[in-house]
């Protein structure tokens, strides 16, 4: 037999064995929220590290990616310019809307935190390093405790959304990507989700389907208007999340595994590779 | 001087992990996930090639900073399957000189048994349910290519360094 097996390295290596075991048995039942400083501290100073390489290799690649774009560059220009009057509209109207609402809230003497509810921050933010294990998709950024991130912040690019904050140090945070939803472990929070330009819709993003690509969004009433093609927000029920960020658009709506509700399959807004610049939400009164 | 130098290489390698899965075009498909195990492989490299024991030291303390930095719901599993897997290949395969082939075939042996190793302990905790298969197909297979075609790359360019680093301590 091999020499591996001798008396005193297999004990070594039931000790080992158990100790590991128990380590891990340990640490997925418990749920850290706080990490002791020296950790946070060792976190910090790795992920400035990290930053240091993964913004130039941005860059870099950013530069490759430009050229190769050069092609459609003209496409995307006439597409541009039209939305950009489509802007120049919505802005008008937004605009009235906007006194409107102003002279409402007076009227119906709204107190100072109600007004200040829906006035949402949005604090950009680079990312230093990706997670490059495969059953863990989290990204951290460069805003930490410092800069008033706190646990639970949504995270998204311009296109819609793509996490929330997980852990939160000094300097740096991790976020949580939606890729990483599943409803089966505790690790993971489903977000309330509604349409678009209907309220009464509701629907909780729970898991990702890593074989289609899409969000699964359940719990939604037979009696509920969602349909294909419908655009999908967060809906700030529970009041957990901000309101109104782009999660992504309908593929298609089936009966859920016991009949009563209804799921949907949502294609997300954003992408969430090559990811450079993100934006983190902040409620107000947080 | 040497062990300095190695442990320097493998930081350095272990920041590099962290951006390039996301900046090299490693995927032609969106669903395939490559997992870069720099790290390890060099870890391989000293085991052979530098000192076994110093080898299994730097596989524990290099897993342990991985579940400090990345904190992947279970602590101390890199430092477990990163460290067993080392010591397993390390007693497992005695030879005291391994050349090009037999090494690289010694770094996919032990890239897929490290793969499943990680694999195996989320099923085991239930943190993950996808199949075996499935994992094969879209994590293992494509990690162990990009991995192999490193290990390749960097294996002149590391004996080179070894021999020129411990001629330089005699000398």
């Amino acid at each position: 037999m091999f020499k591996l097996f001798g008396n005193k390295k297999l004990f070594l290596l039931l000790l080992g064995l158990i100790f590991f075991t128990a380590l891990m048995g340990i640490s997925s039942i418990e749920k850290r929220d706080n990490l002791i400083w020296p950790e946070k501290f060792l976190k910090d100073s790795v992920s400035w590290m990290q930053g240091l390489i993964y913004r130039p290799a941005g860059y870099i690649a950013g530069f490759f990616e430009n050229i190769g774009d050069l092609r459609v560059i003209h496409e995307e220009n006439k597409t541009l310019k039209l939305t950009l009057s489509q802007y120049a509209r919505d802005r008008a109207k937004l605009n009235t809307l906007e006194e409107e609402n102003k002279r409402l809230t007076e009227m119906l003497q709204f107190t100072e935190e109600q007004k200040e509810l829906n006035n949402y921050k949005f604090h950009i933010a680079h990312v230093v390093a990706v997670n490059p294990d495969a059953f863990n998709d989290t990204i951290t950024i460069n805003l930490g405790s410092k800069h008033g991130m706190k646990l639970n912040m949504l995270v998204t690019t311009t296109d819609g959304l793509i996490g929330r904050i997980s852990e939160v140090n000094p300097l740096f945070s991790t976020v949580q990507l939606l890729t990483d939803l599943n409803d089966q472990f505790n690790n993971s929070i489903g977000i309330s989700a509604t349409v678009l330009g209907s309220d009464q819709s509701f629907g909780i993003i729970q898991s990702y389907d890593e074989n289609e690509n899409v969000l699964i969004m359940s719990q939604i009433n037979q009696n509920d208007t969602l349909k294909e093609g419908d655009i999908i927000i967060t809906s700030g029920l529970g009041k957990l999340f901000p309101e109104g960020i782009e999660i992504g658009t309908v593929l298609s709506r089936e009966v859920g595994d016991y009949g009563l509700t209804h799921i949907a399959k949502i294609a997300p807004s954003a992408k969430f590779d090559n990811l450079r610049e993100v934006f983190v939400v902040e409620k107000p009164g947080m | 001087m040497l062990r300095t130098w190695i442990g320097f290489i493998l930081f350095m390698f272990f920041l590099i992990e962290g951006t390039i899965v996301q900046w090299l075009p490693l995927t032609w498909d969106e669903r395939l996930h490559v997992t870069p195990h720099f790290t390890f492989i060099l870890i391989l490299y000293t085991c052979f090639y530098v000192q076994r024991s110093f080898a299994i030291i730097l596989a524990f303390s290099i897993g342990f900073f991985y579940d400090l930095i990345y904190y992947n719901q279970l602590f101390g599993l890199y430092a477990f399957s990163i460290g067993f897997i080392v010591y397993l290949i390390s007693y497992t395969i005695k030879r005291s000189f391994l050349g090009f082939f037999m090494f690289t075939l010694v770094v996919m042996l032990s890239l897929i048994l490290l793969d499943s190793t990680i694999y195996g302990i989320y099923y085991l905790f239930k943190l993950t349910n996808e199949s075996y298969i499935w994992v094969i197909s879209q994590q293992i297979l494509p990690s162990l290519y990009v991995n192999v075609i490193f290990s390749m790359m960097i294996y002149l360019p590391f004996r080179s360094f070894v021999v020129r680093i411990s001629f330089k301590q005699k000398g």
